[in-house]
């Protein structure tokens, strides 16, 4: 793939190839966990793949806000860097509560 | 599974991710307590978010910068959920739901026949964007207008996004749509963008609070997955009118299902 002069145009491409590779890494994890799950339920391997899978998932979009940030630094573009990182802010408000509620 | 995949077929049409139509299904129809149906429809919602993105790059119709500037208010109405989730009551999701989902139907009714649509040598300004439209064959520009009513929805829809599972981008599309200018495939395709940060600002909330039932979770997120494929496929080649009517039709369904159930 050329890379495209209009860095908007390079962002959103960066976004699908990091969006294709979490949806991917993800669902493996998880359709291997689930089938681990089902032939042998008391084994810890398949919840624990599955715990994976779905933290995977959930990371990918926080993922795609933190190359956002990149990306609007690297254009300069001021206003949406600062955008970005007020969504960081709030992301991590919600990492933090649940990292204090995990026993 | 076979839940996840038509609730996902669904949602892929109109980028609202399928819980509006997975949660009452896990809900009513499976017998799951409410909370865990919304927080296994919430992983879908993230699923079917990046999903739907990866379809849509390349074809000018996700808006980076507005999807980004209205995160701000998404991801803030969902730490809010997120936060609260734990504390409401069964009855007031209920109602909450019925709410929603009907409040959503007569909106979308009452707005069956608007385009945004420019000329195409138009200037869309910062915000606005332009793509090439398939259906009709030519380039579509649009600017965005009323912006602070974009964020409030935005907000409502992260709310309602933690606290009902179902994405929040059924809000936000009729929306930014009849309101904002944003044309019904762009709003559609942003609103899939940010649906997934929207979820992820409460979902990991709901993990730590054991709403999440892994092996639940990893079937319904499988199985919205095969079905938005289904969805995609179709929503490239129905009307926008037709896909309207249809997801109206089901809502007013949910919403009246919903409301006999607390009265």
């Amino acid at each position: 793939m050329t890379s495209p002069s209009d860095p908007l145009l390079r962002l959103e491409q960066h976004v699908g190839r990091l969006f294709a590779a979490g949806v991917a890494v993800s669902t493996s994890i998880l359709a291997v966990g689930l089938a681990l799950f089902l032939f042998a339920p008391d084994a810890p391997a398949g919840s624990r793949l599955l715990d994976a899978g779905l933290l995977v998932l959930m990371a990918t979009p926080m993922l795609r806000v933190l190359l956002s940030v990149v990306e609007y630094v690297r254009m300069g573009d001021w206003f949406f860097a600062g955008t970005t990182l007020a969504v960081i802010a709030e992301l991590s408000v919600t990492v933090l509560s649940a990292l204090r509620q995990k026993p | 599974m076979a839940a996840g995949a038509v609730a996902g077929g669904l949602g892929a049409l109109l980028g609202i991710g399928g819980g509006v139509f997975l949660v009452p299904f896990l809900n009513s129809v499976i017998g799951l307590p409410i909370k865990i149906a919304v927080a296994t429809s919430l992983m879908t919602v993230i699923a079917t978010s990046s999903v739907v993105s990866v379809s849509s790059v390349g074809r000018n119709l996700i808006n980076l910068r507005l999807g980004m500037l209205l995160e701000v208010a998404s991801a803030a109405g969902g730490v809010g959920a997120g936060l609260m989730f734990h504390a409401l009551s069964d009855e007031t999701l209920f109602l909450w739901f019925a709410f929603v989902t009907g409040l959503i139907a007569v909106m979308m009714l009452s707005r069956l026949d608007r385009r945004n649509v420019l000329d195409a040598s138009a200037d869309p300004g910062r915000l606005g964007g332009r793509y090439y439209e398939d259906e009709s064959g030519r380039e579509v520009v649009y600017q965005v207008k009323r912006l602070p009513v974009a964020l409030g929805v935005s907000a409502l829809a992260g709310v309602v996004s933690g606290s009902l599972g179902i994405g929040g981008g059924i809000l936000k599309v009729p929306l930014l749509n009849a309101w904002c200018g944003v044309p019904l495939r762009a709003a559609a395709a942003t609103s899939a963008l940010m649906i997934g940060v929207t979820a992820a600002a409460s979902a990991p909330i709901q993990f730590a609070n054991h709403y999440i039932q892994p092996p639940l979770a990893a079937a319904a997120v499988l199985g919205v997955l095969a079905g938005s494929r289904f969805g995609l496929w179709f929503a490239g080649r129905a009307k926008a009118r037709w896909l309207k009517l249809l997801l109206a039709g089901i809502l007013a369904l949910v919403s009246v299902v919903h409301f006999a159930k607390v009265l």
